[in-house]
């Protein structure tokens, strides 16, 4: 029987094309059909959730070619991730029907964006890694599209492409991964469908006993690159912030809220993969996870773009996810739940955050330099308001819902240490929590207090409040999502976490925000009195170019390795060509000479003639002698 | 004898197309369709219970002559095995992508000689005698000459003799292959045969003399090798596509080049047991090389039509590794090797067609096709340029669209024989990746060229033509159990080297 759930991806994919044709001829209407189309989608995730209350999993399944098949498979991490996602992809959509009221694209941009929370949906809940693999494809497709939504910009025409392109990287990585799990799994006997996802999480063991835990890390690593560009982690997250050229609506839905986690989803989704395989595989997972936490932090205190600061914060708080996935490998399985528990938290307080940036950047006529605002606070109290809930979540000041979440990933750490006696993934985590706040407050102080630096700043103002509901709702929510910590950990991970670190550890993250608040406003303070001036600073000067590490991507490894091979590898095969040419017009050369034999006097020929045929009545009468 | 009505059909059918005047687009048209219609149905009803091997087999003597003990046999022989019948489908589909975007006021030699190498290829992939088979594969090749030689662009006449010279040396050896066979099968069983059922048969060729062998296997690689082309003979095809015609360049890179792919896949890996296993390497190694080498040749190109020839023989690359990878591997990852090269030989034909087809209809409002002469395009021509954009991807290997299915099951089955030397697929299509959205950003994107005037976009019939192209393409790319059924059935009986 074909299950139900599968319309939770089918319901959105509808209002891909209806979309499309009702916003060309009713211009008005764009975007309601797929608002309902999301919410009937949720209505029915929640369906499952009560359905998984007691129940363990949903699962169902056909083939799709040779022993590939595709399917739903719904258990308690996918019924969370599902929701997330439907509930904010809803908010969102709600939301870009004020923000894109003015565009005359508006239906392209419904219709996109339907199909990218189709694909969304369909990856969270399918039940094969193809099947995940060719909706992450479409995730990232879409994200090239709506980033290049204004193509007529060069900035997002090229960012789109370096969107695809760095993502891409990994999805091929991601490729290979799957090959090494299938080529060495489909031999064993009585494997039906070696990259089904609920075979693969539930015979992790076996699996790691039959192909070797080393053989099964570099699956793992291989399938972890693929989250690497996903989820922009270190070496890869370069094109996030330049993503930010795309509709701030998209920023909230697909670069920050959903398609970024779809990498720590599927860390979390193969997580007994991970664990049974070598232990440098979680490793790594932790370092790198750790490493951007606190890298992108830095990077986001020197950006003057308020979006970009969202797009670094995001990629510091996705390295917050990995990392607690990893220290899962040492602490237990209770580390993934903390991920996906920040992993909602985080959904929730960074929408909120970007539609807010949306709303002042409405008002601002896209003027997206926070040293040209200032003052808004008077001019927009409750986006001011709605931008400080969001700040303060973000910033994990209790009691709001970031306090819980990041606090427990940071006690977590420090399990780590006391278990495996390596702090350094506590450390960076912890003055991660410096520069979160710093950063944020930074950005806030700048956007809000003093006095307007700009004439777009000084006619800021509020729109009407209906337009302002979903932020509303998601502000609510991040102030009391804390209460359901507990719940929501037991209900992905049974077996209760127990592990409580002494006080000082719960106590220093505060404090550590609080400082980063403090640093925020200093840096506010000389930014606004131009008291030092830090632009000749090394240390400013290398921050302020990213570390030099897009400019060693764009322009060494492309323009100098990867534009002159081609250029080296092309024009020989011109040359070549040519060269063929020329052999061809020697051949014929050739020809021309034996033209002469031609004198088209018919003597010749029939002298020719008898002389052949004489010499090939010879040589059967040879045959003939030997046989 | 279904599949001999209908060759014959299909010959009358070709051969009154020549005499339609102007009502030729829509006869030749109407008459494929219809012969596509009955073929489908046909297939339908005769795979459904299909479990591998050939089946349909028919057999016509044509002259047979027996004296003292020595027989000389001419059969007409057809069969259709899980690949060919795909491989019929596709050539049929691609035939009426290519008479749709005929220009109507093209005479009715035109679409004629399109109809022809439609011809050629279904007969091609039907018969199951060499001497046929070699007579189709010649019937594929004069008609290409001529759509290329007569109605193509610039500099036809020099690019039409090269395209045919370069594919004809690889016939000839083709032919030479065949005769050497048939004739030590002559001297070992006193019987003069081309059936390719008798030659193509492991236990006549294991105790042939190594030399004679080993030529006869060159013979077909390198006629193979060029038709697909793979990376040193490839170079009949970028010119080629540069002057023909639209409809010339998607039944050539359509067409011509799953030809290779069938010799390789459908004649020839029945009995490449017998190949030595550094001929293996070797081929695998011309196949990474192909990979990286046309992305890179690509990326080079200023001319947009160029730039998707040499992607579709980087495309087709993937057969030759599936071919030699499949050699080396077992058990399950070598059916799905073989199956995906096999699906990949198919659906690289819908891809192409829809890329030409969809630059086609820019270059007809545009009069060029330069890259840098477009830009911007996406402002006056949206349908036009989403239709382009998601030929591009399509060629990339997205998933949904046709080509990510094969690419996918060579790349993840080779792993199993060369490791992580698949990172060089990988790097190769990274690259791919690159140039197409690269090309995008610069035709489509950005800024409106102004020099290029006022475009009008697609109208309603040109509309559907390529919609009908994307959705087969996506077809190919969601559901492809029906297709793929039928090849792994197909590719589950064929042993490897190991």
């Amino acid at each position: 029987m074909v299950s139900i759930y599968y319309l939770i991806f089918i319901l959105p994919l509808i209002a891909f094309p209806v979309e499309y044709l009702i916003g060309h001829y009713k211009r008005r209407y764009a975007g309601i059909f797929s608002s309902i189309m999301i919410l009937l989608s949720l209505i029915i995730v929640i369906d499952g959730y009560l359905y998984l209350l007691h129940h363990a999993y949903i699962y169902s399944h056909y083939t799709w070619f040779y022993n590939i098949d595709f399917g739903i498979y719904i258990d308690h991490l996918t019924v969370i991730m599902a929701m997330m996602v439907s509930f904010i992809s809803l908010m969102i959509n709600l939301f870009a029907m004020f923000y894109m009221k003015n565009d005359p694209r508006r239906n392209i941009y419904f219709a996109e964006t339907s199909l990218f929370i189709t694909a969304m949906l369909g990856l969270v809940i399918s039940s094969n890694l193809v099947l995940f693999f060719l909706f992450w494809e479409i995730v990232g497709l879409c994200s090239y599209l709506l980033i290049g939504f204004w193509f007529f910009k060069p900035n997002a025409a090229s960012a789109a492409k370096k969107a695809f392109l760095v993502t891409r990287v990994g999805d091929l990585l991601f490729i290979i991964g799957m090959g090494v799990l299938y080529t060495k799994l489909v031999n064993i006997k009585g494997i039906t469908s070696p990259l089904s996802i609920p075979y693969l999480i539930n015979n992790a063991h076996a699996i790691s006993t039959a192909i070797g835990p080393s053989t099964l890390a570099l699956a793992t690593l291989l399938i972890f690159g693929g989250a690497v560009a996903k989820s922009a982690q270190f070496p890869l997250h370069v094109w996030i912030p330049d993503a930010m050229e795309g509709p701030t609506t998209v920023s909230a839905l697909i670069h920050a809220a959903t398609m970024v986690t779809a990498g720590v989803y599927l860390v979390a989704r193969l997580f007994p993969l991970f664990e049974y395989a070598s232990a440098y595989s979680l490793y790594v997972v932790t370092f790198i996870g750790a490493f951007t936490a606190i890298y992108a932090g830095i990077l986001g205190l020197v950006m003057n773009d308020i979006k970009r600061i969202l797009a670094y914060s995001t990629i510091s708080q996705l390295g917050y996810m990995m990392a607690s996935i990893g220290i899962a490998g040492i602490i237990g399985y209770s580390g993934v739940s903390f991920a996906m528990y920040h992993l909602v938290v985080h959904a929730v307080f960074k929408a909120l955050l970007f539609m807010a940036a949306a709303v002042i950047l409405l008002s601002l006529l896209e003027l997206r330099n926070i040293k040209d605002m200032g003052g808004l606070f008077k001019k927009m109290p409750v986006t001011a308001i709605l931008m400080l809930i969001g700040a303060i979540t973000l910033a994990a000041i209790p009691p709001t819902a970031g306090y819980f979440s990041k606090g427990q990933i940071i006690s977590g750490a420090y399990e780590y240490y006391t278990m495996s006696g390596n702090i350094i993934p506590w450390l960076l985590l912890i003055f991660g929590e410096i520069f979160t706040a710093a950063y944020v407050f930074r950005m806030y102080f700048l956007v809000f207090l003093g006095k307007p630096r700009s004439e777009l700043a000084e006619k800021a103002k509020d729109p009407k409040l209906i337009y302002l509901t979903p932020l509303i709702v998601l502000a609510f929510l991040s102030l009391t999502l804390g209460m359901i910590q507990k719940p929501f950990y037991k209900f992905i991970d049974p077996s209760v976490y127990t592990y409580t670190p002494p006080l000082f550890i719960d106590i220093i993250p505060v404090i550590f925000s609080f400082t980063g608040i403090g640093i925020a406003y200093v840096i506010y303070y000389y930014t606004v009195n131009n008291k030092i001036d830090i632009h000749k600073n090394i240390v400013y000067r290398v921050v302020k170019n990213k570390f030099y590490l897009d400019t060693l991507y764009t322009d060494y490894v492309a323009e100098r390795i990867i534009l002159p091979l081609s250029y080296i590898i092309g024009s020989n095969d011109r040359k070549y060509d040519n060269a063929v040419d020329e052999g061809g017009m020697e051949f014929s050369k050739f020809g021309t000479l034996l033209r002469k034999i031609e004198t088209g006097s018919i003597e010749y020929y029939v002298t020719f003639l008898i002389i052949g045929m004489t010499v090939l009545f010879i040589i059967i009468e040879l045959l003939e002698v030997i046989k | 004898m279904i599949l001999i009505g209908f060759l014959m059909a299909f010959l009358i059918v070709t051969i009154l197309s020549f005499f339609t005047g102007k009502y030729a687009k829509q006869f030749s048209l109407i008459s494929v369709f219809i012969l596509t219609v009955i073929f489908v149905i046909y297939s339908f009803l005769r795979f459904a219970t299909y479990t591998g091997g050939i089946i349909s087999k028919s057999n016509i003597l044509l002259s047979s002559f027996t004296a003292k003990g020595i027989s000389i046999q001419i059969n007409f022989s057809t069969g259709l095995t899980g690949f060919t019948d795909a491989l019929v489908i596709m050539a049929l589909m691609v035939t009426i992508f290519a008479l749709l975007i005929g220009e109507k006021s093209n005479d009715d030699t035109f679409f004629g000689l399109l109809i022809s190498v439609g011809f050629g290829l279904v007969g091609l992939f039907m018969v199951r005698n060499f001497l046929f088979f070699y007579i189709f594969w010649e019937v594929v090749l004069v008609p290409m000459f001529f759509v290329i030689g007569k109605y193509g662009s610039y500099n036809k006449d020099k690019i039409s003799i090269k395209f045919f010279i370069y594919t004809h040396v690889g016939s000839l050896f083709l032919l030479l292959s065949i005769f050497t066979l048939s004739t030590y099968y002559f001297i070992k069983y006193g019987i003069f045969t081309f059936q390719i059922s008798d030659l193509m048969n492991l236990a006549f060729l294991t105790p042939l003399p190594k030399s004679a062998l080993y030529f006869s296997f060159f013979g077909f690689l390198l006629a193979f090798l060029i038709k697909l082309p793979t990376f040193p003979l490839h170079e009949w095809l970028p010119n080629a596509h540069y002057t023909a015609p639209y409809s010339g360049s998607i039944l050539l890179s359509g067409g011509l080049l799953s030809m290779g792919g069938y010799g390789l896949l459908g004649i020839l890996y029945p009995v490449a047991s017998l190949f030595p296993v550094a001929l293996a390497y070797f081929l695998i190694a011309l196949g990474l090389v192909s990979v990286v080498y046309f992305a890179f040749t690509s990326m080079f190109q200023k001319n947009l039509k160029r730039m998707i020839a040499y992607s579709s023989a980087g495309e087709m690359a993937f057969v030759t590794i599936a071919f030699g990878t499949s050699l080396l591997s077992t058990g399950y990852v070598r059916t799905l090797d073989l199956s995906g090269g096999m699906y990949q030989t198919i659906a690289h034909a819908f891809v192409t067609s829809l890329a030409f087809s969809s630059l086609y209809f820019i270059y007809k409002r545009t009069h060029t096709i330069q890259v840098y002469g477009l830009g911007g395009l996406y402002h006056r021509t949206p349908v036009a340029s989403s239709f382009f954009l998601a030929a591009l991807l399509a060629s990339l290997g997205l998933p949904t669209l046709a080509g990510f299915i094969g690419e996918f099951s060579v790349t993840i089955a080779s792993y199993q024989s060369i490791g992580l030397l698949t990172l060089l697929i990988v790097f190769g299509l990274i690259v791919t990746a690159a140039y197409f959205i690269w090309a995008a950003q610069r035709s489509l994107f950005g800024f409106y060229n102004e020099s290029l005037g006022k475009l009008k976009d697609l109208d309603r019939a040109e509309f559907l033509i390529l919609f009908l192209m994307l959705m087969s393409s996506i077809f190919i790319g969601i559901y492809p159990t029906l297709i793929f059924r039928l090849l792994s059935l197909y590719a589950s009986h064929m042993g490897g080297l190991i």
